[in-house]
């Protein structure tokens, strides 16, 4: 079973922000992905980083993971308000972040996958779920350490 | 399944709000947003450009050709201003058609018990449930008043085990101790005096902060006997809990004799009156020791016959300030305006939540929500080890 890295929004725009997506996508080496909500999270990001569009042109996350069963999307959306503290009257804020835990923890196809984020109060959750986290910093770390 | 027509309203476009004149059946996700999309003005086109689809993708899901994705529900719920979870089931809780109801006062306690009553509900889905404890008493084939009277005796008795006189008690810390109903007192502007809201999973009451305590204390009473009382599954609201034509409604009835009866016992009357009757000076210092309205007061002792009419009419002239005046508890009284002023967020939820945080089931966030203070400011405070000052 492969392990996948879901980098959050946060993360892509750092590297955006220096201008090494590039750095990213060879530490993520093919292993990337991300969900829809993410996805969607870092087209609204493109408005000031347009470096983040190569992100949907280039494919190196491949598709958005798409949550379509009716008992997935409501799971999802407890998630995002139990834990993430999210509202019914703000339905995408912390989407991304709920949608991220929910297909690590609850779909096989993605158990053992890491998420990476800045987020302590996420990156804490996470890791109380058992979750392997890692932050923008450790990424830069490993691709030091690969040359 | 086809719901029923009664739980499948018209839910309100914020974009494009329009009156709630219709109820049409609409039995799956793909016909709510069918009817959304109409009821939106926009075109197809449009529509789908606002929730990032393009016409093909909306075409095949409106004909059931494909699922709407957990993204493609919230950024419809977001456009259209209903929640994800009418899309996917159709049902709204009793808290949301009655938000799309009122305004005001009134309109922003039932936000707010929504979104608390939402909150309860999901952290009980995480293992921490409303610890709901009734008092047990059958109500009987009595009157309202009578049932009233019963579940007071019942919830007095509940309450003796916890030796916290309701009187000397913070009565919103009591009620959630003894009976683990969450208690909110929240800012709301005036006309409002409280709600209560019933469901399997939440019991929650919402008073209005108030200038007159014993105002604030009698809706509190009077929303916990909705909720012993059982029989209410969804929202009671009280704008005026005083009101003479709503007191003539069975619940009403029922709830306002319970209120009476809880926080002026009809033993504790007959001791205070014993054989020599109520002076002026004595009625007063019992309003005071009860924390209850001299008008209040003034009723119950003529209902339970203790007083005659026309004093009942020379007592209840008196203002609670006048009262406390002449029992010589100003201060006292000063202390307890104050606290009814204060808003306090429900105080289990409260603990809950930040239970579901400490042990790694929730991010700090819904508890930061609660209090309504910055993630980040009390996650710092919380991370302090501590406040001691170092003298040497």
């Amino acid at each position: 079973m492969s392990t996948f890295l879901f980098p959050d929004n946060t993360v892509l725009c750092n590297f955006a922000a220096v201008e090494r997506l590039d750095l990213l996508q060879a530490v993520l080496n093919g292993r990337g992905r991300w969900t829809a909500a993410v996805a969607y999270e870092t087209s609204k990001s493109t408005r000031f980083l347009p470096a983040l569009t190569s992100l949907a042109t280039g494919g190196w996350l491949e598709e958005p993971i798409e949550i379509t069963a009716d008992a997935d999307v409501q799971h999802v959306n407890r998630v995002r308000r139990a834990v993430f503290g999210g509202t019914d009257d703000e339905p995408l804020k912390h989407l991304g972040e709920a949608e991220t835990c929910f297909v690590i923890k609850e779909w096989a196809a993605f158990a053992g996958s890491w998420w990476i984020s800045d987020d302590r109060e996420a990156l804490r959750y996470a890791r109380f779920q058992g979750i392997t986290t890692y932050e923008t910093i450790d990424l830069v770390s490993m691709a030091v350490a690969d040359g | 399944m086809i719901p029923s027509l009664g739980k499948v309203i018209v839910p309100n476009l914020c974009d494009f709000r329009k009156p709630l004149a219709r109820i049409v059946p609409m039995p799956g996700t793909a016909d709510r947003v069918r009817h959304l999309l109409r009821e939106s003005g926009l075109t197809q086109h449009d529509f789908a450009t606002r929730i990032g689809l393009d016409d093909s993708k909306l075409s095949k899901a409106l004909g059931g050709g494909r699922r709407f994705s957990s993204l493609d529900l919230a950024r419809i719920a977001d456009l259209c201003r209903v929640t994800v979870d009418w899309l996917i089931t159709g049902d709204e809780p009793p808290l949301a058609l009655a938000a799309r109801s009122s305004g005001g006062s009134a309109g922003n306690a039932i936000r707010e018990a929504r979104r608390l009553s939402t909150m309860r509900s999901d952290i009980a889905d995480l293992g921490f449930p409303q610890p709901w404890h009734p008092s047990m008493t059958d109500l009987g084939s009595g009157g309202w008043v009578d049932q009233g009277n019963r579940l007071a005796d019942a919830a007095l008795a509940q309450i003796e085990q916890f030796d916290s006189p309701v009187e000397q008690t913070d009565l919103a810390d009591l009620v959630e101790a003894v009976f683990g109903a969450d208690v909110a007192v929240l800012d709301l502007g005036s006309g409002f005096d409280g709600l209560a809201t019933s469901s399997e999973q939440v019991k929650l009451i919402v008073l209005a902060t108030s200038q007159v305590p014993a105002r604030q204390r009698f809706t509190l009473a009077h929303e916990l006997g909705q909720l012993l009382a059982g029989d209410d599954q969804g929202v009671h609201l009280d704008e005026d809990v005083f009101d003479k034509a709503q007191a003539k409604t069975p619940s009403e009835m029922r709830a306002n004799a319970f209120a009476a009866s809880f926080l002026m016992p009809e033993a504790t009357l007959r001791t205070a009156v014993g054989t020599a009757g109520l002076t002026e000076q004595g009625f007063a210092a019992l309003a005071c020791e009860l924390v209850v309205t001299p008008s209040a007061l003034a009723y119950q002792l003529k209902s339970l016959r203790l007083i005659d009419a026309g004093t009942c009419d020379r007592f209840r002239g008196l203002t609670g300030r006048r009262a406390a005046s002449m029992a010589g508890r100003g201060g006292e009284f000063a202390k307890r305006v104050t606290e009814a002023s204060r808003p306090r967020p429900p105080g289990l939820l409260v603990r809950d939540t930040y239970a579901a945080y400490d042990v790694g089931a929730t991010t700090l966030r819904p508890y930061a929500n609660l209090l309504g203070v910055d993630v980040e400011e009390i996650r710092r405070a919380l991370d302090v080890e501590s406040g001691a000052f170092d003298a040497s």
